[in-house]
């Protein structure tokens, strides 16, 4: 028992050597820049991480906070970009009818678009720059389309209440 | 395919606009145009509805745009799409002009 408790101890000691001189040793050698001091700190706690899709991080050099990153690594699509287009685009094929079918594409286009310009502007980094301009082409294209088809139905209104003005005042009744 | 065409002709959408108030709506000839498109007569397709052919194209582009990601394609469809929007409006703008016209 007592032989075994030594051997532990040595064993123990041992290991406590090892571990000093491994946390002593540089981890790796950097021949670019030997004099760097936070290079030549070990880092453990780094390495012992698990890199869930974060093979393109690297540290910023002045302590500052990287950007968020989208959790399957590298940088994700707008959510419904494509739907902001094809609805931006809806909005003056609906032109016909009133001008209410454009009227209602056009809105949701504008509300959608909005919203994922909020939501690019809040963290740029995150999404990617081809999906960001889809998204403004659909809102612009959502913007002309709602304000063409207000236009042609407040003409419309206007027309329809003129004829009826007109018709109304060859055979009024007046009370 | 000429009593395809002969068929598509005798059986349009009216427009509910057209029989309500008398006027064109701005969508107005856009299904004779397709036709005369369809029958190849590019110009008189042009005359009924100018804004037929820079649509199709702008769906095409977006098509395309959607399935091979071009790097500009956002701006051509945009630019594209305002295209159409003027020639549909600027051709509504020049029938309610015609048809105020001959107002009695």
């Amino acid at each position: 028992m007592q032989l075994n408790s030594c051997g532990f101890n040595i064993l123990a000691a041992v290991i406590n050597q090892l571990n000093i001189i491994m946390e002593n040793q540089p981890p790796f050698y950097d021949p670019n820049n030997p004099n760097n001091p936070q290079q030549q700190q070990p880092n453990y706690q780094q390495q012992q991480q698990p890199n869930y899709g974060q093979q393109n991080y690297t540290n910023p050099p002045y302590g500052g906070q990287m950007p968020p990153q989208s959790p399957f690594g590298g940088q994700m699509d707008l959510p419904n970009a494509t739907a902001i287009l094809v609805l931006g685009i809806c909005s003056i094929v609906g032109c016909f009818c009133y001008g209410i079918p454009g009227l209602i594409c056009g809105i949701i286009a504008l509300i959608m678009g909005g919203k994922a310009m909020r939501e690019y502007e809040a963290n740029p980094n995150m999404y990617t720059t081809s999906s960001f301009n889809n998204a403004k082409a659909g809102r612009i294209c959502g913007i002309i389309g709602t304000i063409l088809s207000i236009l042609y139905f407040v003409f419309l209104i206007i027309y329809i209440i003129a004829v009826g003005s007109i018709i109304g005042m060859g055979s009024s009744h007046w009370y | 395919m000429s009593s395809w065409l002969q068929q598509l002709e005798t059986h349009l959408y009216s427009c509910p606009i057209k029989e309500f108030t008398g006027m064109d709506c701005p969508g107005c000839g856009f299904q004779r145009s397709g036709i005369a498109l369809l029958r190849g007569e590019l110009l008189h397709s042009l005359q009924l509805f100018p804004a037929l052919i820079p649509f199709l194209f702008t769906w095409l582009l977006l098509i395309a745009h959607l399935i091979f990601k071009f790097k500009k394609g956002a701006y051509y469809v945009r630019v594209s799409f305002i295209t159409t929007a003027v020639l549909v409006f600027g051709n509504f703008f020049i029938k309610m002009i015609i048809h105020f016209q001959h107002l009695p």
